[in-house]
């Protein structure tokens, strides 16, 4: 008998508060033992985080927009107290060339991001990471906006905005679950 | 009376329920969907719809015993009540309604 794929059924249990939690595991390992690929068990799995998360953020939608305040106020309190600091740093931390500078001032925001997504999560931590996502696409939908507008004035976005837009929209999410992650409990939901 | 209030996928499953009766647990209904629409379906989405039916009285759901099989997990068996025969029942008038004289669909 196959064994089932390492990590998916912690992965669940610890990001996503659910009942049926068991009877979806046991259904993916029944089928795994059929024919299906470890791919496809990993896309299960994440399909449920995600499928998961929306259904609980549609149905605790005041803990969603709870959740989006506590994510804003964090990233703009990083984003002032740590901003002054590396403000004032600047002569110590001098990046080479435009792209250190790039690579640098994405890291400081990302980070910050990533900071907030913890704060989102470490109140919340009986909703696992689901609150985390009303954040993470508030985010994304505010950066896609800047670029829309941005698009309307009348010029195309050069390479290297196109670039910072993909940097943004991936690596915002990313940056929110990463740190939402550590926020959630080791041992599963409470 | 008023029309029915069901969701293509929540008729969808709830006509799945019907055609498997005491055997409707997540995989048996994820694969009769999969062959009838050709789609590969998420389990975790079946298992939303299946959560939004119960919680509107369309199904009730049962656990089964721990299986080896299963990693020694229990199925979740599923039974369509009879409120959500009645709301299948009303779908299926509408639509019926609706196809009638039209060419079209033959």
């Amino acid at each position: 008998m196959a064994k089932q794929p390492p990590f998916g059924g912690q992965l669940l249990n610890r990001l996503v508060p659910n009942e049926n939690h068991d009877a979806l595991l046991g259904d993916l390992y029944e089928e795994y033992q059929r024919d299906r690929s470890v791919l496809w068990y990993r896309v299960q799995i994440l399909a449920a985080i995600v499928v998961g998360s929306l259904k609980y953020v549609r149905r605790h939608w005041v803990l969603g927009l709870r959740a989006i305040g506590i994510g804003v106020a964090t990233f703009l309190a990083y984003f002032y107290v740590v901003g002054i600091l590396f403000l004032n740093h600047t002569h110590i931390i001098s990046p080479p060339g435009l792209v250190g500078a790039f690579v640098m001032a994405e890291t400081f925001f990302l980070l910050g991001f990533a900071v907030s997504g913890w704060a989102v999560v470490r109140t919340h931590r009986a909703c696992g990471i689901a609150l985390a996502l009303p954040f993470a696409g508030l985010m994304c939908a505010l950066t896609l906006s800047e670029t829309v507008s941005s698009l309307l004035m009348p010029r195309s976005l050069t390479l290297w905005e196109s670039g910072t837009l993909v940097v943004k929209l991936l690596g915002i999410p990313a940056s929110i679950v990463l740190g939402g992650y550590f926020a959630t409990r080791r041992a599963g939901i409470a | 009376m008023a029309g029915p209030t069901l969701g293509t996928t929540d008729l969808m499953i709830l006509l799945v329920l019907m055609r498997l009766g005491d055997e409707a647990y997540g995989v048996t209904i994820a694969r009769e969907i999969e062959d009838s629409t050709r789609r590969p379906v998420a389990l975790a989405s079946v298992y939303a719809t299946l959560d939004r039916l119960v919680e509107r009285g369309f199904a009730v759901s049962e656990l089964g015993e721990p299986t080896a099989e299963r990693g020694g997990r229990a199925k979740k068996f599923f039974r369509i009540t009879g409120k959500g025969i009645r709301e299948v029942r009303a779908a299926k008038q509408s639509f019926v309604r609706l196809w009638k004289d039209l060419p079209q669909l033959g």
